[in-house]
């Protein structure tokens, strides 16, 4: 029994940018063979219209490249949005990690009281008391 | 019972000075992510320049001295626009990641360092106090020790810098694809060529001194491409060194000493900080 036939995933930026490539040279190939000397002359309506076709072409070749962006962005939505959480839980910590801050200046006043108070300084207690104080505000 | 506390209250400072040297680690990956958000902020205007290009592009379709205003709309452009704004947000998201990564990896260094400094000074002149003080103490102590020393800010930086090591690389890969072949290689392309175009068609049929100064003009306007192009250039090659040392930090952050981190990220920085005014040059 003959393997099932995988079908080949498709670069959709990749071929979108190829087409862009392809109507770009297409277009430039009309505005070299336009803008050529030519004997007998190309009549003024012919020229008129070589020119209106190779911008017509490069309309596409636009229109290609905007797709072939499109493309790749759409490749990666799957990593923006993971990005996008993860940052979104970063700035959730640093939330956190300055309450864990304002904790430990909370402590460390306490601690500076305490020591103060073991000591029998009046002054550094008071000192120490407006810290906290300002701490706890 | 002092006799008793005194050596836990060693231990904790200990801890502390630990913990204060472990500090160096976070500012070489703030450095790093300080380089990488100028690097994302410099691509803002190439991405802008994608619809300009188009329409400058277009523009150049009008044969000189027609004497019409240039368009400043048309559909393809247009959409070209659309799909370059949209690659300028995914630049800003990675951009915010790595703001909110340096905010993480530089929080409280000073303030929280100076705070512990404090705590060790305290902590070390506790000689004489009664055993309630004494046991108070030394549960606060301990207490800051286990906030300090749990490395809540390293384990949460190598979570998110580990949570996102696939997905940051893919999208500098698409980033470099858009400059570099839908811009560079595409809209830049095309544009230098319809300009020449323009050049050469007026140009027909006209005297040689004519053709002399529209030659002097068109080099003019080739430069200002060239320069659009070079620095296009240096977004690829810094979006490269980004993503490269992007994918180190994530790799090493868990492992290497502090100044070996330092080691690491530095060259990337550097080359980082050298090339952002490159980009910058011709917008």
């Amino acid at each position: 029994m003959p393997s099932p036939v995988m079908p080949v995933p498709i670069d959709q930026a990749a071929e979108a940018g190829h087409l862009a490539d392809l109507f770009n040279d297409l277009s430039q190939a009309l505005d070299d063979f336009r803008l050529a000397p030519h004997n007998p002359p190309i009549s003024a309506n012919q020229l008129a219209r070589l020119k209106s076709d190779a911008q017509s072409l490069e309309d596409r070749a636009h229109y290609f490249t905007a797709q072939a962006i499109g493309a790749t962005l759409q490749m990666i939505q799957p990593e923006l949005a993971n990005i996008k959480a993860i940052t979104a839980k970063a700035k959730t910590q640093v939330g956190t990690l300055n309450n864990v801050s304002k904790v430990i200046s909370i402590a460390t006043s306490a601690m500076t009281l305490g020591t103060a108070i073991a000591a029998g300084n009046t002054s550094s207690i008071a000192t120490a008391l407006a810290a906290l104080g300002k701490s706890l505000a | 019972m002092i006799s008793n506390r005194a050596p836990i209250i060693s231990v904790l400072v200990v801890l502390l000075e630990l913990w204060l040297v472990s500090c160096a680690t976070p500012d070489a990956v703030s450095k790093f992510c300080g380089s990488a958000t100028s690097t994302l902020a410099a691509a803002a205007p190439i991405f802008d320049d994608m619809k300009q290009s188009c329409l400058r592009e277009v523009n150049s379709r009008n044969e000189f001295a027609t004497f019409t205003p240039p368009i400043q709309n048309e559909g393809n452009c247009s959409l070209i626009g659309d799909q370059a704004k949209s690659a300028a947000a995914a630049a800003k998201i990675l951009s915010e990641y790595f703001t909110a990564i340096n905010s993480v990896a530089s929080f409280g260094t000073s303030k929280a360092g100076t705070d512990a400094q404090k705590l060790l000074s305290e902590a070390t002149a506790l000689g004489g106090a009664n055993s309630a003080t004494q046991t108070a103490l030394g549960s606060i102590a301990q207490f800051l020790v286990s906030a300090a020393t749990s490395g809540y800010r390293q384990i949460q930086l190598e979570k998110d810098l580990s949570k996102a090591s696939g997905d940051v690389p893919i999208v500098v890969t698409a980033l470099v694809t858009i400059v570099r072949d839908d811009y560079i290689g595409r809209q830049l392309l095309s544009e230098e060529q319809k300009l020449s175009d323009q050049y050469r068609e007026f140009a027909r049929n006209k005297s040689p001194e004519l053709t002399l100064m529209l030659d002097g003009r068109w080099h003019a306007d080739e430069q200002g491409i060239a320069a659009r192009r070079a620095s296009a250039q240096n977004l690829v090659i810094a979006l490269e060194t980004l993503s490269k040392g992007f994918t180190d930090l994530a790799t090493n952050s868990h492992h290497l000493k502090a100044k070996e981190l330092a080691g690491l990220l530095e060259p990337y920085a550097a080359q980082l900080q050298t090339l952002v005014p490159q980009i910058q040059k011709a917008f």
